[in-house]
């Protein structure tokens, strides 16, 4: 699947929640119409101003990154996949880096991304694997305080954390913090994940 | 996804919607009249090529002086010209094109955007949907600023027109965006050019900020501050909300006897000269309530009207320049005629432009590439996908800032 540089989406790349992968389906079937030249595993990267550009601001503002058009597999816990949160590769799947699931389904470690945006589970939508994202943090207590600079961890249900042990590089590693991390807060992180592509 | 079972229903299997081919509603741009009148003025000056365009101008006579006969004096030269200069500012809308979909006119692609089951021609719409873009962001540009940001101008616009925000400027006064332009062509105002290239913009709010109202005394005013200059306006420039407040302004010297069949027909109104047009897309602080400007976009990010900057022409409120020493007088006000209150929290409201449409200049490449020209650019290896550019190269400014005049800070 190449690097796409026409990128054809139909909503905001935060707003998609598609129940095909190129977009289009057939107003009476329901079945998905070839065309719009997106398709399942489309992935580009964005500037700042782009990204912003193809933010729907209700949801949140987009930042430079890499940003990959998947499925959620119909496996996912729904309430896990939603702006700010970790998913990663379907765990007892073939390796598939098109099909994404909640932290709780997923093999931890294995191509993570951020969820943009809630999206029906066995749905289409985008997801960011690279650059600036904004992550959801953890709605207990945080491990340690969490300055910007210090890393961030995915933890249970998705939600990132600041450790008490910032030195660790652990499976569930998710990036360097921008924004001071706070309870149940959305902040800014540098994804610290490698490119992988499939 | 499992289809249905069976595929179609009775009522789907048996019917289509009824279409009326070839019919797409605008509900998105609008129609402007700004560059119609200028270009109808003649300033329509095709760019032939070169690094920049540059504009000569007078600031400075020579010496002279009542003298005795048969005195000497001292001959000294003294500068007494020299031009601004202004940059080719490029203009690009683009679109991906699946050939799959959709076919360019040559008849080679759009297996599914052709045949008697095709209900308007997409390609077509993407046409004219980027020429409509375009216009777009030329026009609201035309009222904003091309120069860099600076610690009096909030926001960069190296690759934008130079338009008007920066021409109607003094140096010292905000314009309606809230900027102070201490330069305009290259040229440092209040300089060695003095006030060659000022216009002074013109505050009708109160002195704590909020905005005022627009009156005949109001609009005599920046009719004189363009004539004293020798200037003769002939185009006045206001939102479609700024002419409600303008018409409001000049009917509240009148009443209508008549109580049968009202003809209140007024496309334009014509005071001392200046046509005045209502504008959609000239700044205002109301539109943005009736007309969708960006940025708010929506879910999908484009449902707006935008600038080539990714912002709109409605006005917000801004702090004025803290004035010192001569520039402000006992009552906190700015001594330039602006009528602005220093370091006070301005509502801009709505905005009139007082224009001397000849003093302008539209300067379109005459190189058809870039002049709506489209540049049609592969995806590598892709079956189906191009890039499609529409492109211009162009700028819009102003020669004579003093022949023209800016009024904010009142309301519809």
């Amino acid at each position: 699947m190449a690097k796409t540089q026409t990128l054809p989406t139909w909503l905001c790349l935060n707003a998609c929640d598609d129940k095909t992968a190129s977009g289009f389906a057939d107003v009476r079937t329901g079945e998905e119409i070839h065309g719009g030249a997106l398709n399942l595993g489309d992935y580009f990267d964005l500037t700042e101003a782009e990204a912003k550009q193809l933010s729907y601001l209700t949801t949140g503002t987009l930042h430079a990154g890499r940003y990959r058009r998947v499925q959620v597999d119909s496996g996912a816990t729904q309430a896990y996949v939603k702006t700010g949160t970790i998913g990663y590769m379907v765990s007892g799947l073939q390796p598939n880096l098109n099909v994404v699931t909640s932290y709780d389904k997923g093999i931890v470690g294995v191509h993570p991304v951020v969820f943009l945006n809630a999206i029906t589970v066995g749905n289409f939508g985008f997801v960011q694997e690279m650059g600036i994202a904004t992550c959801l943090c953890q709605a207990a207590a945080l491990s340690a305080v969490g300055a910007a600079g210090n890393l961030v961890n995915a933890v249970a249900t998705g939600v990132i954390d600041a450790p008490a042990a910032t030195t660790t590089w652990t499976q569930n590693i998710v990036g360097i913090q921008l924004d001071p991390a706070m309870i149940a807060t959305k902040i800014r992180v540098s994804l610290l994940w490698v490119a992988q592509q499939g | 996804m499992a289809p249905p079972d069976p595929l179609y229903n009775e009522i789907d299997a048996t019917n289509l919607e009824s279409v009326r081919k070839n019919v797409v509603w605008n509900n998105l741009f609008v129609d402007t009249p700004f560059q119609a009148k200028l270009r109808r003025a003649g300033v329509w000056d095709p760019f032939l090529g070169g690094s920049a365009m540059t504009e000569g101008f007078i600031f400075g006579r020579v010496q002279g002086a009542a003298v005795a006969p048969g005195s000497t004096v001292t001959v000294t030269r003294q500068q007494t010209n020299t031009a601004m200069n202004f940059k080719p500012k490029a203009y690009v809308a683009w679109v991906p094109l699946d050939d799959w979909e959709l076919d360019d006119g040559s008849g080679t692609g759009g297996v599914i955007n052709s045949g008697p089951a095709m209900i308007a021609n997409q390609y077509q719409i993407l046409m004219e949907l980027m020429t409509q873009t375009i216009n777009t962001m030329i026009e609201m540009d035309s009222f904003r600023h091309g120069q860099a940001s600076s610690s009096a101008i909030a926001d960069n616009r190296i690759l934008n027109c130079n338009g008007l925000d920066e021409s109607l400027n003094n140096g010292i006064d905000p314009s309606p965006f809230g900027n102070v332009y201490a330069y305009y062509g290259g040229n440092t105002r209040n300089g060695v050019i003095g006030a060659a290239l000022n216009s002074v913009p013109l505050y009708l709010g109160t002195s704590s900020g909020a905005v005022g109202q627009i009156d005949f005394n109001a609009l005599m005013r920046l009719w004189g501050q363009c004539v004293v200059t020798g200037g003769k306006p002939d185009l006045g420039i206001t939102n479609v909300l700024g002419f409600v407040a303008v018409a409001n302004a000049l009917d509240a010297q009148r009443r209508d006897v008549s109580n049968k069949n009202h003809d209140i027909q007024w496309d334009g109104l014509i005071f001392n000269g200046v046509e005045i047009y209502p504008d959609p897309l000239a700044p205002s602080s109301l539109a943005g309530d009736f007309l969708s400007l960006a940025p708010t976009g929506g879910k999908a990010g484009n449902n707006n009207l935008a600038d080539g900057a990714g912002v709109s022409t409605q006005t917000a409120a801004f702090t004025s320049p803290t004035y010192t020493g001569t520039y402000v007088d006992a009552n906190g006000i700015s001594t330039t005629g602006s009528n602005v209150p220093s370091n006070v929290s301005i509502k801009p409201g709505e905005v009139l432009y007082f224009l001397e449409s000849g003093s302008f200049k539209i300067r379109p490449t005459n190189k058809k590439g870039w002049n709506y020209g489209l540049r049609r650019s592969p995806l590598p290896q892709n079956i189906s996908i191009d890039a499609l550019f529409m492109r211009l190269g162009t700028n819009l400014y102003n020669n004579m800032p003093r022949h023209n005049a800016v009024a904010f800070g009142f309301s519809a």
